[in-house]
């Protein structure tokens, strides 16, 4: 086995907090602190106080499947690369590039495990497929119920919670996934039936089921089934003033049971103010706060070109006049949910960009508890995942903050409470945000940590003055033990793994698409049989890919 | 419980991707299929089992034969190797083609294409570029086979009976189970009407020129508002979840991108108000499209220099390129045609024809010959797709990628297999 030394390295991972440089070792593919005396060391790397982070991991970025595809084709234009002389800190080439670059790009950050938060149960095999093309990266995905014909007929009859919970396990488990998605519960197919908005209390038009029934149901299956991450929700009337109350009501829907809101800066504005737009994000920080069984990821804006891809048709649609360039992009897709692109461009000098950005950074500063608050632009949607080095400084650096703060609109300046904020984050806290949290929230113990015996994916930092400097090119990136990167460029490849939900209180979560009665209702629903979709783990073997699997730890 | 072993067998032989009856003697008694069994046990679609044998395969081509060795014989697959890696070394300018319907022989083909700094385009690439193009300007909205199967309450249906050639089990591929109303609009044989009702739809069947359809929508939308006692006129005005389905390889129109975007854009409208889609039924070939735009962030149309992909929707159109090559005697020499072939059909003629080596990489479809004629072509032996190999295919609306297992792995190559190592 391969034995690696890294000497004189100081460990920043939230948990551990060196002052001192110490001693690190990779032995094969795992950590440890110290090995037998007298044991040959294959290579030592005298790194005179940098800094060791675990492997970032990335918790919501759109990485593979149909609609992420879909925003690749929309956009042919490439930016001419540039000739800078480090090609790894020029701009992505496009909004959404390919999987070659997505891989390559995340890596020279020191990324090294990212996850796919919307794959439809009936495309979760493309979505995998482009995880498998994406070198370099450990790749997981959240399957999206709820808005899935089949989950609200069972419950408009009332098919009860065990029949629920069978159901969930098998998509699940067929879907290959880490966790269950919703996205706008209900609102997805309530559009499919021509209804435009659709609040937490109120019924879909065809079915006497509301979004309240709906995040119940999905938050009780995977709190019973024992997934490894929580409810993964997105919430009702995304990105629309006022919606705090409909996110507020989101949180109470789950009564009490673990939850992650994704992206939550785009759901917690207030309708006040000269533009009746305003920012609550001080009442979700609170809230928050006050609740253990609460996360979130931020989905930070960050000035520039994008494009928005989500399967929230519903609020995608009514977006519709804001495409940048004009050209829209909407699909219903096979009885489970949607999707709708629209290119974008977030501008310093609009109102409501402005006061999203702060929003976010809002959200950023007043969440006490950096495992509970992870760093996410919801790539593509609110900026390229190569903004993380940005967004991390503007985290650090109070006067940095206010720099860009102070070219934002006049009416933003006036209304944001962002000056106030004065907090700057210390490293310890950015290892939280991007490693230790999301690893925790995900049920993955041996990642996003430094301890030994946690997977040997490290990151070496630069003690740097500018953290956007020291994040966008470390010196060095191990993955599994093995030097992959060193100075922005790569080096070798790497295995990959898949990382696939456990179920703690589940024996056979495949069974439910064996059953006759089942089989009978899918062929009707979607005219094939439940196991034309269905992934099975040779296929990840088939692909060269490992499989693990993540525990939830009561 | 294990998936593998409740895997549904797949037909792989249209982009339907239709299951097939889990105990094969059922075949036949669950008509129409539009497969059968041959004597030797394989699937085979009905209109290739009709067919004669190639007999086309140009008689200059060496064929290494690879057909039952079992993986036993090393000897024919190095040698084949061999000389094809000769032949990609000598050219200096290299075209990636064929009917690439997989998406390992998509990989393998963009990673050869890459490494060879070539040119990548299907062979009739036409309609899905010209689809791709009309979403690329003006976008649309679509939905999946699944959906529209339990949604629609008005179909429209454009085109002509080719589009039951190219599918022939798609009218029950989109029908739930009861009456639901279906415009068939375009030139459509009795034949196909009939099929359409024996489907289960209430059919009208308008003939028009669908080179002025886009727009004759937009007015038969304002007739329905106007006249509603006309029964089309109803159907439009009553419908809350309308399905405009057609397929770009079977529409006879000029301009198709132009045609493809204005029909796009009556369906957005229509949302304003109520729900309308359309369902643009891509062929085996959107495998290709959608593996290359997430390996290269570009659908195809691509020319690799120093590696990196180089779009040009209309530059890098493969039969122009061969026009080109072939005009000049200098650059015929240096220029090598790799195509590779998921499919069971004939070799198109005009490729055939062309004064350009080749390096041909398909099904054995017979007893192969080795040619006396030294060779200025190559043909290395593949297998058939979904009969001798398991891949990946992705359905006509590219929202289910089946996993097509073989009932019976055999020694031949996959097309996948040889790319993968020519690549150096
Ligand atoms: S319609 Fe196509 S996929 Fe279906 S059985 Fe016929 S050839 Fe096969
Ligand atoms: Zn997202």
């Amino acid at each position: 086995m391969r034995i690696t030394h890294l000497k004189n390295v100081r460990i920043v991972d939230g948990i551990h907090a060196s002052s001192k440089p110490t001693d690190l070792y990779m032995v094969g593919p795992s950590l440890a602190r110290q090995i037998p005396d007298g044991t040959r060391i294959d290579a030592t790397y005298d790194l005179d106080d940098q800094i060791a982070m675990a492997g970032g991991i990335d918790i919501h970025t759109h990485i593979g499947g149909g609609k992420v595809n879909l925003a690749r084709l929309m956009w042919p234009e490439r930016s001419a690369k540039q000739t800078d002389e480090k090609p790894w800190l020029s701009p992505l080439s496009a909004p959404v590039p390919g999987t070659w670059e997505t891989g390559q790009r995340y890596l020279q950050m020191g990324y090294t495990t990212c996850f796919e938060p919307a794959m439809l149960p009936a495309n979760a095999r493309q979505s995998h497929m482009e995880m498998r093309d994406t070198p370099w990266l450990d790749t997981g995905g959240y399957v999206v119920l709820g808005n899935d014909r089949m989950l609200l007929n069972m419950i408009a009859s009332g098919a009860g919670q065990e029949a629920i919970n069978d159901y969930v396990a098998w998509m699940v488990a067929s879907s290959a996934a880490m966790a269950i998605k919703v996205v706008n519960a209900g609102g997805i197919d309530a559009f499919k039936f021509n209804q435009r908005q659709l609040n937490v209390d109120e019924a879909h038009p065809a079915l006497p089921v509301t979004p309240r029934d709906i995040l119940w149901s999905l938050s009780t299956a995977a709190e019973e089934l024992g997934l490894a991450h929580p409810l993964h929700v997105h919430c009702s009337n995304l990105g629309t003033p006022g919606n705090i109350t409909s996110t507020l009501a989101t949180l109470d829907a789950v009564e009490g049971r673990r939850i992650h809101l994704t992206h939550a800066q785009y759901h917690c504005y207030g309708s006040d103010g000269p533009h009746g737009f305003s920012s609550e994000a001080s009442i979700l920080a609170d809230r928050v706060n006050r609740s253990n069984h609460i996360s979130i990821d931020v989905g930070q804006i960050l000035f520039g070109q994008t494009i928005t891809l989500s399967a929230d048709t519903m609020h995608q649609f009514a977006n519709r006049r804001f495409a940048s360039p004009r050209k829209v992009i909407f699909q219903d897709l096979e009885c489970q949910a949607g999707c709708g692109l629209l290119p974008f461009r977030y501008k310093e000098s609009q109102f409501v960009h402005g006061l999203q950005w702060s929003i976010g950074l809002e959200l950023f500063l007043r969440v006490q508890d950096p495992t509970r608050v992870f760093l996410t632009t919801d790539h593509p949607n609110g900026g390229p995942f190569t903004g993380y080095p940005h967004l991390i400084r503007l985290l650090m650096d109070y006067d940095f903050r206010m720099s860009i703060f102070d070219r934002l609109h006049p009416d933003v300046k006036s209304v944001s409470t962002l000056p106030n904020l004065k907090r700057e984050y210390r490293l310890d806290e950015i290892a939280s945000i991007t490693r230790l949290g999301p690893a925790r929230a995900l049920g993955l113990q041996n990642r996003g940590n430094l301890n030994p015996g946690s997977i040997a994916d490290v990151t070496i930092y630069r003690n740097e003055d500018n953290p956007e400097k020291m994040f966008s090119s470390p010196a060095m990136v191990f993955r599994g033990g093995e030097l992959v990167l060193r100075d922005g460029l790569i080096l070798g490849d790497c295995q990959k793994t898949v990382l696939i939900s456990d179920f703690q209180s589940r024996q056979d979560a495949l069974g439910w698409g064996a059953r006759s009665e089942n089989r009978q209702r899918w062929q009707k629903l979607y005219g094939y049989s439940p196991w034309l979709t269905a992934l099975s783990t040779d296929e990840f073997a088939e692909e060269g890919l490992r499989v693990e699997h993540a525990r939830w730890h009561r | 419980m294990d998936v593998s072993n409740q895997k549904p067998k797949v037909c792989s032989f249209c982009s339907l991707v239709c299951e097939l009856p889990n105990d094969a003697d059922d075949l036949d008694a669950t008509q129409p299929w539009c497969i059968k069994r041959s004597r030797q046990g394989k699937l085979v679609p009905l209109r290739l089992a009709n067919m004669a044998r190639p007999t086309n395969r140009a008689n200059r081509t060496i064929a290494i034969d690879t057909a039952n060795t079992d993986g036993g014989q090393e000897e024919p697959i190095e040698s084949g190797l061999r000389i094809a890696k000769q032949y990609l070394k000598r050219a200096s300018s290299v075209l990636v083609t064929g009917r690439i319907h997989t998406v390992e022989s998509a990989r393998g083909a963009i990673e050869l294409a890459r490494r060879f700094d070539a040119l990548i385009d299907p062979w009739d690439s036409d309609p899905a570029s010209d689809a791709i193009s009309a979403m690329q300007r003006g976008g649309g909205y679509s939905v999946s086979l699944g959906e529209a199967r339990d949604r629609a309450d008005l179909w429209i249906v454009v085109g002509d009976d080719s589009l039951l050639e190219q599918t022939p089990r798609l009218p029950s591929a989109i029908q739930r189970g009861e009456s639901v109303p279906l415009l068939l609009l375009g030139r459509w044989s009795d034949t196909s009407i009939q099929g359409w009702k024996e489907a289960g739809f209430e059919v009208i069947c308008i003939e028009c020129e669908l080179g002025q359809l886009p727009k004759r929508l937009g007015q038969l939308t304002r007739v329905g508002q106007e006249h509603c006692e006309s029964q089309v006129g109803r159907w439009l005005l009553e419908a809350k979840y309308t399905v405009v389905l057609y397929a770009p390889s079977a529409l006879d129109v000029d301009c198709r991108d132009l045609w493809i975007e204005a029909l796009d854009r009556w369906v957005l409208q229509r949302n304003e108000t109520t729900r309308a889609v359309s369902l643009s039924w891509g062929t085996l070939q959107s495998s290709f499209h959608q593996t290359c735009t997430w390996l290269t962030g570009f659908p195809g149309r691509i020319r690799f220099q120093g590696g990196n992909p180089q779009y040009d929707p209309h530059g890098n159109r493969a039969k122009d390129w061969v026009t080109r090559q072939s005009a000049c005697a200098e650059s015929r020499s240096k220029s090598l045609v790799v195509w590779v072939d998921d499919s069971l059909e004939e070799l198109p003629s005009e490729l055939l024809e062309l004064d350009l080596p080749k390096l041909i990489i398909g099904p054995n479809q017979g007893a192969s010959e080795p040619a006396t004629d030294p060779a200025t072509d190559l043909w290395l032996p593949a297998g058939i797709v979904g009969v001798t190999h398991t891949v990946h295919i992705f359905r006509g609306d590219q929202t289910v990628l089946a996993h097509v297992v073989c009932d019976s792995p055999r020694g031949s190559q996959m097309p996948s297999q040889w790319l993968k190592r020519l690549v150096p």
